[in-house]
């Protein structure tokens, strides 16, 4: 069964128990020159057991909702209407007639509702331990000794399966990991054994493979626990993979609701549809349909990188002993062929944005030799001289990844584009002009355009002219390094065809770095994993993310959760122990 | 942690022997020495010196080694025996006179930094929880006051009231029938009734920086995640606050001894000085004008030291309460391409013509910000008028500041009616201002002015009264407002001891005080911008030596130099001479800020993605420089000249105050407030303690209301 706008169409699964059910609530925000209705007459229900997913972009107003169920909105913000029914042991609370101060908000919040965050390192106070925040919230809301607390917060650390709980409670967060992080904020969250449970983007500054450990934990506590859960995220993969009722936000108002399958199989709103189709179009290989004609293997590529490498902190401070070296780049060693899109893959710490760097010499390498055989002559970039590597720059650019902090906000979109033209006296003035308008078309952008400033474009705009001026010298390699993961997941494909399409017109390559498997499946003929540093598995973007090879590359292809709830995948996947 | 203090000690090294130069040398500054000094005051006295004596006295005083040799000796002295030389005028080693004196320098620095911290605490957290409230604009507007009014104006403030409403004696820390007396529970009363001047005076500039700093400081953490989920867990608000952000904030707290140490200590040299306090500071100041060199090089030598002590205690306390900084793991921002479809909105009022603000460059946005601030405008146009009065000086002047009337000394300011009454009892409308009837006193001789409503001195505008010459060019006589008859007095506000009008002399005034300040600043800018973007774009050795040279500077509490250098000039030279080095000397030490601001900047900018993308560009060092980096800073600059505008003129009002700075027949309203420096004076005269210092104040409440303007529309693309 399904709801739509509006509806409130009674549901007939009245054997499991309603937690805590929201009627109409409608939030208002008070802005220096307008009132912003956050939230709309959001409606729907959570069950003990069962999983709801408010899906949403942002903006949509799914977190400020999540918060709103706790009251801890910001000051300028209000409740502007609708209920919040916290039930269970027969009577019911609403908790937006509370008043501010009230003890049982209080004994609300942590007590029988828990809350757990998208970045636990800002989340956790830097500077507690963990066990100290654990075992103040044992002792907000349970009796118990402080000895009493201390043993619980240990035994609710190896719940959520922190190794070593004895010495890590009084460890503070700098030192956790960002999985572990997000373990003890967990561990914290369910400390008093609450109700319900509302995790807001738990796992999005997490790797793929810590962020099936971390959904796989949080969906066992809450069957053992007999929990509720409401989960907050963008990501529609997960959402398959977790929830057993979804609600679509859009603009504050609940677009679609409805069970999962129903949801991913059945859409009705235009905006569901639209945000499914671009979740799963990435699922296939775009970039082979738009090949043409295939690249040919045989000639010389015109990028190679043999033993590329990058140590840091090798040398000993001069008082205090040696510090350990990281190896951020170890023994890297490919080839890219003219025509190719090879994607980089890995998780963070896996050494492929320093790989990027050390390519153009940004970050100058350690050891090994990188090859350009795209100029008049071979050049050896591990040894070029200032002008030389200008050269370089030339011919290999790169797209950055922070559409707001890569483009000088002081100056225009014609400067911004015109500025490697004018350095490299390529073009001046008039023509320059004219230069800058063929490239802004090129990316779909207006000419007239260039007369404006880059705060008065949105996103997406920003990154096509960051790409207008990598092209801008008519370059043969493109290095895009995370360049659409600051985007939205409607425009990423949109980003992606732009690029590909650039592609056909001139003769270029590109090196696409990423942590997103689906992103680089689409685009790319090759796909380089890589793990700590190393080039694990290197081989056609189709085998390696349908039948890999390697073990860690199996982990993590195995890890990314599938949109399709029928074909459930992560909570099935191999695990990778290193 | 033991590396890093040890490191920082060792970088101490380098600034001590630097500070310790520098102290020298001011000291050697004036022309001639002791010697020379005594001979002066000897024949002064009628006395004539033996060639031969003087020859021995030279001798034996060194005096006549090399510079660098006197040097030696002198820090051997200090480093070996703890021997810091021998004061000449008290005929004692310096080492006798010191202690004594540093101790109570201390003491009361130290007092004034626990009343610092304890009052700023509070009442900051206060400020930050409850933002926006009537307390939060009160303690704010005080605050600001608070920064605004020098110390020592402050300080004659206190003692007039003290005196004028409290009876008590002021001056000193004792009472005189206390001083020799053996300790008693009274004499403790008397000693705090005496110390709470110096304490409030020395420390209220602190307070009102500390709370602003922890107000600003404890906002942006109280809007950090990890406060949120302290509320989630259920914790109640107040100690959800000070149980987690208020620690973090408290930060800058403990590394602002760092800066409050040497402005405290500064602070009770000015201030002793006016409420003849046995500090350092009267004993400095006399050492300096009578160049007893070493006792005056001690003295500056040491309050470097302690502030340099101070710097170093403060760091890795600081240091060790800071967090590790946290590792982004993945990109968190998610924007929305939407631009078609917004959010759901209801417009409060309907947007005033909205400027189309996408092709708008960096000062339109700039402007459009600074506009929305109504204070800040109103501080600008305050300024803007302080110029031109300035600027047109004569024309606006009643009359010439030097026309000394003798028959009216410390006259009473005049009121400016607007009717006369005829005779046959209806109004005309005639302004005008009443005239004196002089009586004089038999017993003590002094002249007491009375308002005399019979007698009637019209006044008009545009009227014809002394001549003078417009900016030295034009010759005219007309004055914008003054008496109709020529040879008529009108003292607005009264007039001193000379029967100068202090209206006209306030006005003249402006102008030099004002423009003390520009001057000034241009030359730290010049030297704060170049040095600060050297440091800041090369970093490693350039960046190390410059961050030294900007350490030895800054650690060095400015009073005492500032007194060093202005003792320094000699008597001869024209007063637009000494004009002219004051500014110097004020902003030689002022640029360490600047400075320091923009290398930071220039740290932060260096690691930016448009910068990485322009040197990928294929930009040369100086494209990147000055095409993309400066122009970001440029905005920020202009507000840190702001609110370093007013320290200048401060500065050159704190040393013509003093005597040392500018002096007659200049007229600044340093040189104005010499007048006012006992409180006999203010008590019966108080109109020359008001208008000068109500000046002074207005300036720097202005710049700094304006500065702060511009300093939060200094960024246009913040949030």
């Amino acid at each position: 069964m399904r709801m739509d706008i509006g509806t409130a169409a009674p549901r007939n699964q009245s054997d499991t128990e309603v937690v805590l059910k929201v009627e109409g609530l409608s939030l208002d925000f008070r802005l220096r020159n307008q009132v912003l209705h956050a939230a709309r007459e959001v409606s729907f229900a959570l069950r003990r057991g069962k999983t709801l997913c408010l899906v949403g972009e942002s903006g949509s107003g799914k977190s400020v909702t999540a918060r709103a169920l706790l009251r801890i909105i910001d000051r300028n913000g209000a409740i502007a209407g609708g209920r919040i029914l916290l039930g269970g042991g027969g009577s019911e609370i609403d908790i937006a007639q509370l008043p501010e101060r009230s003890p049982d908000l209080l004994k609300i919040r942590g007590g029988r509702i828990g809350l757990v965050f998208q970045e636990p390192m800002s989340s956790l106070s830097p500077v507690h331990t963990i066990g100290s925040q654990i075992i103040e919230a044992l002792l907000l809301h349970r009796r118990m000794t402080k000895k009493q607390a201390r043993a619980e917060a240990i035994e609710l650390l190896r719940q959520v399966e922190i190794p070593d709980p004895d010495r890590m409670i009084d460890r503070y967060t700098f030192e956790f990991s960002g999985g572990m992080r997000q373990r003890a904020m967990i561990a914290m969250a369910l400390a008093c054994d609450p109700d319900l449970l509302i995790a807001d983007e738990p796992t999005t500054a997490l790797d793929v493979t810590t962020q099936a450990e971390i959904l796989d934990l949080i969906k066992r506590l809450q069957v053992s626990r007999g929990m509720a859960m409401l989960l907050i995220t963008h990501d529609m993969g997960i959402v398959a993979e977790v929830a057993d009722e979804v609600a679509v936000m859009r603009f504050g108002q609940i677009v679609e609701s409805g069970d999962v399958d129903d949801i991913f199989h059945d859409a009705r709103h235009p905006y569901t549809r639209a945000l499914l189709s671009s979740t799963v179009r990435l699922e296939v290989n775009r970039r082979a349909l738009t090949r043409g004609a295939a690249v040919a293997g045989d000639e010389r590529p015109v990028l190679s990188v043999r033993n590329l490498s990058k140590v840091y902190g090798a040398s000993a401070a001069w008082l205090g002993g040696a510090k350990h070296a990281i190896r951020a780049v170890e023994d890297v060693s490919f080839d890219l062929h003219p025509g190719e899109n090879l994607g980089i893959v890995g998780e963070s710490g896996s050494g492929k944005t320093t790989l990027g760097r050390l390519i153009l010499r940004t970050v100058e390498p350690s050891g090994g030799r990188v090859e350009y055989f795209g100029g008049a002559a071979p050049m050896d970039v591990t040894r070029l001289s200032r002008s030389g590597l200008k050269a370089f720059h030339r011919d290999v650019r790169l797209v950055f990844q922070d559409p707001f902090s890569s483009l000088n906000p002081r100056m225009t979109v014609r400067q911004i584009i015109g500025e490697p033209l004018h350095v490299s006296g390529l073009a001046r003035g008039a023509a320059l002009e004219k230069r800058v308008g063929e490239l802004l078309e090129l990316v779909g952008l207006d000419p007239f355009a260039m007369e404006r400033y880059p705060h008065a474009f949105s996103g997406g705009q920003r990154q096509r002219i960051g790409i207008a001026r990598a092209l801008a010298l008519d370059p043969r390699i493109i290095i895009a390094d995370e360049a659409t993961a600051a985007l939205d997941v409607s425009i990423r494909a949109q980003i992606l065809d732009l690029l590909l399409d650039i592609q056909k017109r001139l003769n270029l390559s590109f090196l696409f770095i990423s942590h997103d498997i689906s992103v680089v499946r689409y685009f790319c003929d090759r796909i380089a994993v890589m793990h700590r540093g190393r080039l694990v598995e290197l081989g056609d973007a189709e085998q390696i993310c349908t039948a890999p090879q390697q073990p860690y590359t199996k982990s993590l292809i195995s890890a990314v959760p599938n949109p399709d709830p029928r074909h459930k995948r992560m909570l099935h996947r191999t695990r990778f122990g290193a | 942690m033991l590396g890093y203090v040890i490191k920082r000690l060792v970088y101490m090294i380098p600034t001590l022997i630097g500070m310790s130069i520098i102290a020298f040398l001011i000291i050697q500054l004036p022309p001639g020495d002791y010697v020379t000094s005594l001979i002066a005051s000897m024949s002064d006295n009628g006395q004539n010196a033996d060639p031969a004596q003087i020859e021995a006295m030279r001798r034996a005083y060194g005096f006549d080694d090399p510079i660098w040799l006197q040097y030696w000796k002198w820090i051997s002295g200090i480093l070996s025996r703890g021997d810091f030389g021998y004061s000449f005028e008290w005929n004692r080693p310096v080492a006798d006179l010191i202690w004594e004196r540093m101790g109570s320098t201390l003491a009361i620095s130290l007092a004034s930094l626990l009343f610092v911290w304890a009052v700023s605490l509070p009442i900051g957290i206060y400020s930050a929880m409850r933002r926006h409230s009537v307390g939060d604009y009160a303690f704010t507007f005080l605050g600001f006051i608070g920064l605004a009014v020098p110390n020592f104006i402050l300080a004659l403030t206190l003692m007039y009231v003290s005196y004028k409403f409290m009876g008590q004696s002021v001056g000193g820390l004792f009472s005189p029938e206390y001083v020799e007396a053996p300790w008693s529970w009274d004499k403790v009363v008397d000693l705090m009734a005496h110390l709470w001047i110096p304490i409030v005076v020395i420390g209220t500039s602190g307070t009102a920086a500390l709370i602003r700093i922890l107000r600003a400081n404890l906002t942006d953490e109280l809007n950090k995640p990890y406060v949120v989920t302290a509320r989630a867990k259920g914790l109640p608000e107040y100690k959800a606050v000070l149980k987690y952000p208020v620690r973090i904030a408290l930060n800058p707290f403990v590394s602002a001894i760092g800066w409050v140490l040497p402005e405290l200590i500064s602070g009770v040299t000015i201030t002793a000085i006016v409420l003849n306090l046995p500090t350092a500071g009267p004993l400095l100041l006399r050492s300096l004008i009578s160049q007893d060199m070493y006792l005056a090089g001690s003295f500056i030598l040491l309050m470097g030291v302690l502030t340099l002590a101070g710097m170093l205690i403060s760091g890795p306390a600081a240091g060790a309460a800071r967090p590790a900084h946290p590792v982004h793991l993945m990109a968190t921002h998610t924007f929305s391409d939407e631009v078609e479809t917004g959010p759901a909105v209801t417009a409060l009022k309907a947007r005033p013509g909205r400027t189309e603000t996408a092709a708008a460059g960096q000062w339109t946005l700039v402007w459009l910000k600074f506009v929305r601030n109504k204070v800040a405008v109103g501080a600008g146009l305050v300024i803007l008028a302080l110029y031109l009065i300035g600027l047109f000086a004569e024309f606006l002047a009643p009359a010439l500041p030097e026309a000394s009337r003798p028959q009216f000394t410390y006259a009473p300011p005049q009121e400016i009616r607007l009717f006369t009454s005829q005779p046959d009892g209806s109004q005309r409308f005639e302004p005008h201002v009443t005239g004196y009837t002089m009586t004089v006193d038999q017993a003590s001789l002094r002249r007491n002015y009375a308002i005399d409503e019979s007698k009637v001195v019209p006044i008009g505008f545009f009227v014809a009264g002394a001549s003078y010459r417009l900016w030295g060019l034009f010759e005219l006589d007309v004055h914008l407002i003054g008496p109709l008859k020529k040879t008529d007095t009108m003292y607005l506000l009264g007039t001193d001891k000379l029967g100068r009008d202090l209206l006209s002399r306030l006005i003249h005034g402006t102008r030099v005080s004002m423009s003390i300040g520009l001057i000034g600043v241009a030359i730290s800018l010049c030297l704060g911008v170049v040095l600060g973007s050297l440091s800041g774009f090369y970093g490693g050795a350039v960046d190390m030596v410059i961050q030294r040279l900007i350490e030895v500077i800054s650690s060095m509490p400015t009073i005492p130099l500032w007194l060093g250098l202005a003792a320094a000039i000699p008597l001869t030279w024209s007063p637009l001479t000494v004009y002219f080095v004051i500014t110097l000397i004020v902003s030689l030490f002022g640029w360490t800020g600047l400075a320091r601001e923009v290398r930071g900047r220039f740290f932060a900018l260096r690691s930016e993605d448009f910068v990485t993308a322009a040197r990928l560009d294929g930009s040369s060092e100086r494209r990147l420089i000055f095409r993309h980096i400066l122009p970001s800073l440029t905005s920020h600059i202009l507000a840190v000249v702001t609110l370093a505008l007013p320290t200048m003129i401060v500065a050159e009002t704190a040393l013509s105050f003093l005597g040392i700075g500018l002096k007659a027949p200049i007229v600044s309203w340093g040189v104005l407030l010499q007048d006012a420096q006992n409180v006999r004076t203010i008590a019966t005269a108080s109109w020359l303690l008001i208008w000068p210092a109500g000046a002074v104040v207005l300036t720097v409440l202005a710049y700094n209301f304006l500065g702060d303007g511009l300093r939060d529309a200094a960024d246009p693309y913040e949030s």
